[in-house]
């Protein structure tokens, strides 16, 4: 490959959505369009440029100067985009494209073709009619996720076979964050959080693995292993001597959420198993889940008997007409409303941060009004300071979680962290009205 | 099928930087290469041009319109491509035109291409079906000139 004395550059391309042209159009127009592409990629190529089809509608093209590699790709992302008329069909595609150049992104076809594929996959991942250079930093991502994805399923298969403990190798967690009421500070329970202890990484970050477990399919799995653990758990709490038994909030992803009859069915499996009783689980979902048939799945999640909460509340774009439709027991006030009520406001620029405090006071006032006049109970989060703390349980917001009280507590602390508690709570710094 | 008289309408917008002058030589290119080319695959049309978009008819036989088609396609001087339809037809709404052309508002084509076609649309020589469908496509030029003068409004 590197004979020709100068680096060549590898496009890996890739046509989005194909499929969808052979099942509308048939397969031999679908074969037509190929040819199409195949003369529009030589059309376009330079001189000495090498093309190949890789499989269906993968194709893969070695420009001999790397340098005019960039160029070349997005001649080709504009000419493949354009439309062609084939056997009576007007037919639309895109392309994506991945770059990769030698001998920066490897030396040999193999490395070179790997790094391109990677590139590929990252414009993919980023949407699609684009093409995407190779950066080492996909490499690590590549690599995370194909670590991500054998531990995952490593973990879940010993999961199943309830050998994680003797063989030690849990890598997932549940931790639990308290949720206390404003008014009494009485504890009312605690939100579930999965958190990934790495062999070698450590405690990897839940935003950085919850969307590679989304993208590899596996976000089914793990929920279901959250919620059953969490059940099981929250049957272990003591009961407080003072109210309700304590609930257990749980998140739910859009994903999930889209899989009706897996999610209602490892929900209600998950109470089975542990008998925690219904009304002590509570299903979180985001804003941006309520889209499609979300509303008929929250109503059979809710016929369980479990509650239903919304996260992150004020940060999406459900209206308030939307919401009143969903049958949810709980709005969960987003943390960077809570954040903005005490800002450290830039003396250059006081006027927009006063705008944002008295912003985030009346958007929090609004949401804790609203959920009075639904019925439901609304739960500040990311409080960190007894001011934030006074402030959104002056506007009648009912509970809060956050750093004041606990950062989210690993299972095997719990018990102790709720004697602590008991022996030292969180009080109103004002009298109860 | 592929023997089956077809006609295929696309719009586009001009992707020819250069001074008017610039411009109304490479139209007459255009249209020359299209006079030269399609006579010998029996495809008949029209060119319409107005202020930054093209519109074009091409017709004949569907494996000959599509094969015209996609060299079309391929060429720079325009862009943002939009087929508007591709069907079979009864008869050639230009069967006297391998490329009639229609400046819309001030194009002004050179003189060889003027004395060559350059007519109002209105007397271009075409069935009723050709004359609708120029008024069609004049309508979608025209459509988009006001929409890009709504964006100018705006900006």
């Amino acid at each position: 490959m590197l004979r020709h004395g100068h680096a060549p550059a590898l496009l890996a391309l890739d046509l989005d959505r194909f499929q969808t042209v052979n099942d509308s159009t048939g397969i031999a127009t679908g074969d037509a369009v190929l040819l199409r592409v195949a003369k529009r990629i030589l059309g376009a190529a330079p001189p000495g440029t090498i093309v190949a089809r890789i499989s269906g509608d993968e194709f893969a093209v070695v420009v001999p100067n790397g340098a005019s590699g960039e160029r070349v790709a997005a001649r080709l992302l504009d000419l493949l985009g354009r439309p062609y008329a084939v056997n009576g069909f007007a037919v639309t595609l895109s392309v994506s494209i991945g770059l990769a150049v030698a001998p920066v992104h490897g030396s040999d076809a193999d490395t070179l073709l790997r790094s391109a594929n990677i590139a590929l996959h990252h414009a993919e991942r980023e949407g699609k009619n684009r093409w995407r250079r190779f950066e080492p930093l996909m490499q690590e991502r590549a690599t995370l996720r194909q670590s991500l994805e054998s531990d995952l399923r490593l973990a879940l298969a010993l999961n199943k076979l309830e050998l994680r403990r003797t063989m030690g190798v849990e890598q997932f967690e549940v931790h639990y964050q308290p949720q206390i009421a404003l008014e009494s500070g009485r504890l009312t329970g605690f939100e579930a959080l999965v958190r990934w202890r790495h062999p070698t990484r450590g405690l990897v970050p839940p935003g950085e693995f919850i969307p590679l477990t989304e993208e590899i399919g596996l976000i089914g799995l793990l929920g279901a292993w959250v919620i059953a653990t969490a059940c099981r758990a929250a049957m272990a709490w003591p009961a407080p001597t003072d109210g309700p038994a304590l609930h257990v909030a749980v998140n739910v992803s859009p994903l999930q959420l889209q899989e009706r009859r897996a999610l209602v069915g490892c929900i209600a499996g998950a109470l089975a198993e542990s008998g925690l009783p219904a009304s002590r689980l509570e299903i979180e979902i985001t804003e941006s889940a309520l889209i499609g048939d979300a509303l008929e799945t929250l109503q059979a999640v809710k016929a369980l008997g479990v509650r239903l909460s919304l996260d992150d509340f004020g940060t999406g774009y459900s209206s308030l007409s939307q919401l009143a439709q969903y049958p949810f027991d709980r709005l969960k006030i987003d943390r960077s409303f809570v954040h903005d009520l005490t800002m450290t406001v830039d003396p250059e620029d006081a006027g927009t941060g006063a705008r944002r405090m008295a912003m985030a006071r009346w958007m929090i006032q609004a949401v804790a009004s609203l959920g009075g006049g639904l019925g439901l109970t609304t739960v500040a989060e990311g409080v960190e300071t007894e001011e934030q703390a006074e402030i959104v349980r002056q506007a009648a917001v009912t509970d809060m979680q956050g750093f004041l009280v606990s950062k989210a507590i690993p299972a095997e602390g719990l018990q102790q962290w709720m004697a602590d508690f008991a022996m030292n709570p969180w009080r109103p710094r004002t009298p109860i009205r | 099928m592929s023997d089956t008289l077809c006609s295929l309408a696309y719009f586009s917008r001009n992707a020819i930087d250069g001074t008017p002058t610039e411009l109304n030589r490479e139209i007459e290119r255009i249209l020359r290469s299209a006079r030269r080319h399609n006579p010998a695959r029996n495809v008949t049309g029209a060119l319409l041009y107005s202020d930054g978009c093209f519109a074009q008819v091409l017709e004949g036989r569907r494996a000959d319109v599509e094969h015209i088609f996609e060299i079309i396609q391929c060429d720079d001087r325009h862009a943002d491509v939009t087929i508007m339809h591709l069907h079979p037809v009864e008869e050639r709404s230009f069967p006297d035109w391998s490329m009639a052309f229609a400046g819309i508002d001030g194009a002004s084509a050179a003189p060889t291409v003027a004395g060559d076609g350059m007519q109002a649309p209105q007397n271009i020589l075409a069935t009723a079906g050709g004359r609708n469908l120029l008024a069609a496509l004049q309508s979608v030029i025209a459509r988009d000139d006001l929409g890009r003068l709504e964006s100018l409004k705006l900006s």
